[in-house]
């Protein structure tokens, strides 16, 4: 009897098992069903005995995550540090772009207040050359004979005066600046109204010679143009004595004028293609 | 004895996990579900009372943890244990195909047994939705991961392959 009783159990084990096992864990949600808060010894002491290495565990974790989030945002740093300097080169390059043309409106400005000083037809020239030997001091522009621009016109920037046309042709044209040695102008110093003839030296510097000895000449004095010739309008700035050479003896002085335009700074300038007889105010 | 202890170590090792290092992965991610192969382990190798014990166990435990119904993990897991001895006695079940898929199939019926008692038990309305967002995607990276929890469990030697525990 007692081993019909073990056979038959070993046969429905499994679902006397099942049976017992699963009753078992729905009587637990039966009975917790109405009291969700409740906490039984036996899951308190789970919760304890767990806790710890849960705590481990989770500590170990998040070192592990910060370590590894710590060498993706290396590796991202990396790229956004790549990013960010072409952003920067491209920022740069733009700025560098408004500022030359916050320069230029600048510098147009400049030459539309001075275009309305000087009595005359003024034409707006851009400089596109600039003469590559060593000897000579000639700048190319950007327009010629079709555009009403011919030999020996005076060509001058807001700062005084450039130089004059050379050559012409009919789309461009040469321009002799006046630091140039084929280049003589007939000037007056500003303050003490003597007259002297200003001539390039070859350099970026002009001189000025047969200025009568007896006139009063000192460093820092305006040299302007005279008018004479009618090549010039007169009262131009040429530049701002730097030297005076005066002999003890002889009849005119001489001085170093340094020319107040920059010469290697130009860009735009103007030819005066008509003068009228007036003094600049 | 000391077969079983080292099986309820690794129940409690693959809790810690479970609520810790995988809770730790973003939520749009799906998680294996480490104590449900390690249940269809017990039912594939040990013996049916101390793999239900063990099962029964490890639903309890996560129940612990769980903040849904009381019980409803024990109830789970249990039965997952039970169908997993019926699966083995039918099927030859050593293949590691044979074993994801077994999983993953289990997987989704304890999703089911799940949102069953769910419905019964709770006012939650319409959880049909949760099937397809969590369980299925939950349930083929279970599969996809059991054989080789699996293989590594007895690679470990916790459990020499086919010796059920007495």
């Amino acid at each position: 009897m007692v081993e019909k009783e073990l056979s038959i159990f070993k046969r429905y084990r499994i679902p006397f098992f099942a049976v017992i096992f699963l009753t078992t864990a729905l009587l637990s949600i039966s009975s917790r069903i109405n009291n969700v808060e409740r906490l039984a010894f036996i899951d308190w002491l789970f919760l304890e005995i767990t806790f710890p290495f849960q705590k481990a565990v989770t500590y170990s974790t998040e070192a592990l995550s910060d370590l590894f989030d710590s060498y993706v945002l290396l590796v991202n740093l990396k790229r956004e540090n790549v990013a960010l300097k072409r952003t920067v080169a491209k920022l740069r390059e733009e700025n560098n772009f408004l500022r030359e043309k916050a320069i230029a409106s600048e510098r147009l400005r400049n030459l539309l207040r001075f275009s309305k000083k000087i009595p005359g037809t003024m034409l707006p020239v851009q400089i596109i050359g600039i003469d590559p030997s060593s000897w000579f001091r000639t700048i190319v522009i950007d327009k010629g004979t079709k555009h009403g621009v011919n030999r020996g016109m005076a060509v001058v920037s807001p700062e005084g005066i450039v130089g004059h046309v050379l050559q012409a042709s009919p789309h461009c044209a040469k321009v002799l600046l006046i630091t140039d040695f084929n280049s003589s102008i007939d000037a007056i110093i500003q303050r003490g109204r003597a007259r002297g003839l200003v001539e390039g030296n070859g350099e970026n510097l002009c001189r000025l010679k047969f200025a009568p000895r007896m006139h009063d000449i000192q460093l820092g004095d305006r040299v302007v143009t005279s008018g004479l010739g009618g090549r010039y309008p007169k009262g131009l700035v040429i530049g701002k004595i730097s030297k005076i050479k005066k002999k003890s003896y002889g009849l005119f002085q001489q001085a170093e004028i340094i020319p107040s335009v920059n010469f290697a700074k130009l860009e735009e300038v103007f030819v005066i293609t008509e003068t009228h007889p007036m003094d600049i105010p | 004895m000391k077969k079983n202890l080292s099986l309820m170590g690794l129940i409690f090792l693959s809790l810690v996990v479970q609520t810790t290092v995988l809770a730790e992965l973003p939520h749009q991610l799906a998680k294996p579900d480490l104590l449900l192969i390690l249940i269809v382990y017990f039912g594939l190798y040990s013996s049916p009372l101390a793999g239900a014990m063990l099962a029964f166990l490890s639903g309890y435990m996560m129940d612990i943890f769980s903040g849904s119904i009381f019980g409803i993990h024990t109830f789970s897991k249990t039965a997952i244990f039970f169908l997993t001895i019926l699966i083995k006695d039918r099927f030859y079940v050593e293949t590691h195909l044979f074993q994801a898929g077994t999983i993953f199939s289990l997987s989704i019926i304890e999703g089911f047994i799940i949102i069953s008692i769910l419905g019964l038990v709770s006012p939650i309305e319409n959880l049909l939705p949760s099937f397809f967002m969590f369980i299925i995607p939950k349930s083929l990276i279970t599969g996809l991961v059991g054989p080789f929890f699996i293989a590594l469990i007895r690679y470990v030697s916790l459990l020499p392959q086919g010796e059920p525990i007495k």
